[in-house]
C-alpha cells in the first residue's frame, strides 16, 4: 500500500508510458491506474475551466449591464420631452448674460439656480413683463448670475448655459432651461436632456456636447456661486436692484415697487 | 497509512486547505481579509463624502468633479456604495474559507469571489476611462480602491490555482 502510494505521487502527467515494465500483471495494473488518475485530473481540470469560463462570462455580462445602466443615468426624467421657450420679444440689446442697455440707470442682478422653482417662476412669468415694462425702454438692465447650490443638476445646467453662450445662445438656452424645469434632483438637466434642448434650439450640437461632456466651465460656476456668497446671497432667487438686496420675489408688483424706488432715487 | 488517508479525506470534504499547503493558503486568506478591510475603509469614505461633500480630502485631480458627476451613481445608489458591498462580501467569503465553514464548498466560494472581483475590475476600467476621457478629472481614492481590488484579485487567483489546479488539489477528491 505504502509502495503503491509513493509510486502514484511520483508519477507526472505524460510519464506513465515511460515507466519501465518490471513485471507483467502488476506493471499493467499500475499503468492502468496511472492512466485513470491522469484522466480524472484532466476531467477535473476541464470542469474547473468550464466553471471559471462561465464565471468570467457572467462577470463580463454583469459589468456590461452596470456600465449601460450608468451611461443611461438619471433614467426617467432625462427622457421627458423638451420645449423651447418663447423668444424674447422686441429687439433687446444683449451682451453675454446681461439683457438690456449697458447704460440703463437701474441694474438688476439676479443670483439664481436652475433647479429653484421660484427662479423658474420668475423667468417664465415675470421676466417677460419686466422686459416689456422696463428693459425695452432702456431704464433697466437685467443680469443673471449662477448660484448653483441645489446639486449636480444645477451645476450642469449652469455650465450648459455658458456652453450656449459660446454660441451666442445664452438667453434662448437660459429661458429654455427654465421652461423645462422639473422637480429638484429629478434629473431634469441630465446631459442628454440638455443636448436635446440644444438640438431643439438648432445649436451646434457637437460643440455643445464636447463642452458639456467634460468639466468645462465648472470653475466659473463655482466662482460665481462663491461671489454670490461673498455678496451675502443665502437663497435663490436673490436680486440686487442697484445696491438694494431683495430675497425672493413674491409678485411682479413687489419687484416693480423696488424698480420705481430705484428710478426715483436716481432722478432725485 | 489508512488512518492518514482518512484524515486527508475528511479535511478535503470540508473544503479546507490540505497538508503542507494549509499554512500558505491561510496566509493568503488573511491577506485577502486585510486588503478587504482597507478597501472597505476607502469605499466607505467615498460613500460618506458622496453625501457630505465638505469631508472629501483631495490633493490632486478632481475628486469633487468625479464624485458629483452623474457617473458617480446608478439611480439613487452611489457607486462607492457598490464598492462597500463588494469589499464586505469579499471579507465574508474569505472568512468562510478560513473557518472551513460548510455553508458553501470552498470551490463555490472561490468562484463567487473571483467572478465578483472580475466584475468589479471591469467596472473600474470603465469608470477610470470615464474619469480620464469624459470628466477629465481623476479621483485618487477611486484609484486606490481599484488597486486594492486588483491586488485581491491576484491573491484570489493564486488561491484558486493552488486549491483547484495543482496535482495535489486535483487528486484530493
Amino acid at each position: 500500500m505504502a509502495k503503491k502510494s509513493r509510486k502514484k505521487r511520483s508519477q507526472q502527467p505524460g510519464t506513465e508510458r515511460a515507466t519501465p515494465k518490471t513485471s507483467g500483471t502488476s506493471s499493467r495494473a499500475d499503468s492502468r491506474r496511472a492512466q485513470r488518475v491522469l484522466q480524472e485530473r484532466q476531467a477535473k481540470r476541464k470542469r474547473i475551466y468550464i466553471l471559471f469560463g462561465g464565471a468570467a462570462v457572467a462577470a463580463l455580462l454583469l459589468a456590461l449591464v452596470l456600465v449601460l445602466v450608468n451611461m443611461d443615468n438619471n433614467g426617467g426624467a432625462a427622457n421627458e420631452p423638451v420645449r423651447v421657450a418663447p423668444e424674447i420679444a422686441g429687439d433687446i440689446p444683449r451682451e453675454g448674460r446681461v439683457l438690456g442697455s449697458p447704460d440703463a440707470p437701474v441694474k438688476i442682478v439676479e443670483y439664481g439656480d436652475y433647479q429653484c422653482p421660484a427662479c423658474g417662476q420668475f423667468a417664465r412669468d415675470m421676466k417677460p413683463q419686466l422686459i416689456e415694462d422696463y428693459i425695452s425702454s432702456g431704464e433697466v438692465s437685467y443680469e443673471y448670475r449662477d448660484f448653483a447650490f441645489l446639486g449636480e443638476d444645477s451645476t450642469r445646467a449652469a455650465r450648459a448655459s455658458i456652453c450656449a453662450m459660446d454660441q451666442d445662445m445664452f438667453w434662448p438656452f437660459h429661458n429654455t432651461i427654465f421652461e423645462n424645469q422639473l422637480n429638484e434632483a429629478a434629473g431634469a438637466y441630465a446631459e442628454k436632456r440638455l443636448v436635446r434642448m440644444a438640438e431643439e434650439l438648432d445649436m451646434d450640437v457637437d460643440a455643445f456636447e464636447d463642452c458639456i461632456g467634460g468639466s468645462t466651465y465648472r470653475s466659473d460656476v463655482t466662482e460665481s456661486t462663491q461671489r454670490g456668497q461673498a455678496e451675502g446671497v443665502r437663497a435663490t432667487p436673490t436680486f440686487f436692484i442697484n445696491e438694494t438686496m431683495m430675497e425672493g420675489v413674491s409678485s411682479y408688483d413687489a419687484l416693480r415697487q423696488q424698480i420705481e424706488t430705484a428710478l426715483q432715487n436716481i432722478g432725485s | 497509512m489508512a488512518k492518514s488517508t482518512a484524515t486527508t479525506m475528511s479535511q478535503t470534504a470540508t473544503g479546507g486547505p490540505r497538508g503542507s499547503n494549509a499554512v500558505p493558503m491561510q496566509r493568503l486568506l488573511i491577506a485577502i481579509m486585510i486588503l478587504s478591510v482597507v478597501g472597505l475603509g476607502v469605499a466607505g469614505y467615498l460613500t460618506y463624502t458622496h453625501f457630505n461633500e465638505g469631508a472629501l480630502m483631495c490633493t490632486i485631480g478632481g475628486c469633487e468633479t468625479v464624485q458629483q458627476s452623474q457617473y458617480a451613481t446608478i439611480g439613487p445608489i452611489p457607486i462607492a456604495m457598490l464598492g462597500v458591498g463588494m469589499f464586505t462580501l469579499l471579507l465574508g467569503l474569505a472568512a468562510l474559507r478560513l473557518t472551513n465553514s460548510s455553508v458553501l464548498s470552498a470551490e463555490k466560494v472561490s468562484i463567487i469571489a473571483w467572478a465578483m472581483l472580475l466584475t468589479g475590475i471591469l467596472y473600474y476600467v470603465y469608470l477610470t476611462y470615464v474619469e480620464l476621457f469624459v470628466l477629465n478629472a481623476i479621483c485618487q481614492w477611486c484609484v486606490i480602491s481599484s488597486l486594492i481590488a486588483l491586488a485581491i484579485f491576484s491573491l484570489e487567483t493564486v488561491y484558486i490555482w493552488r486549491t483547484t489546479m495543482t496535482e495535489e488539489a486535483l487528486d484530493s477528491e
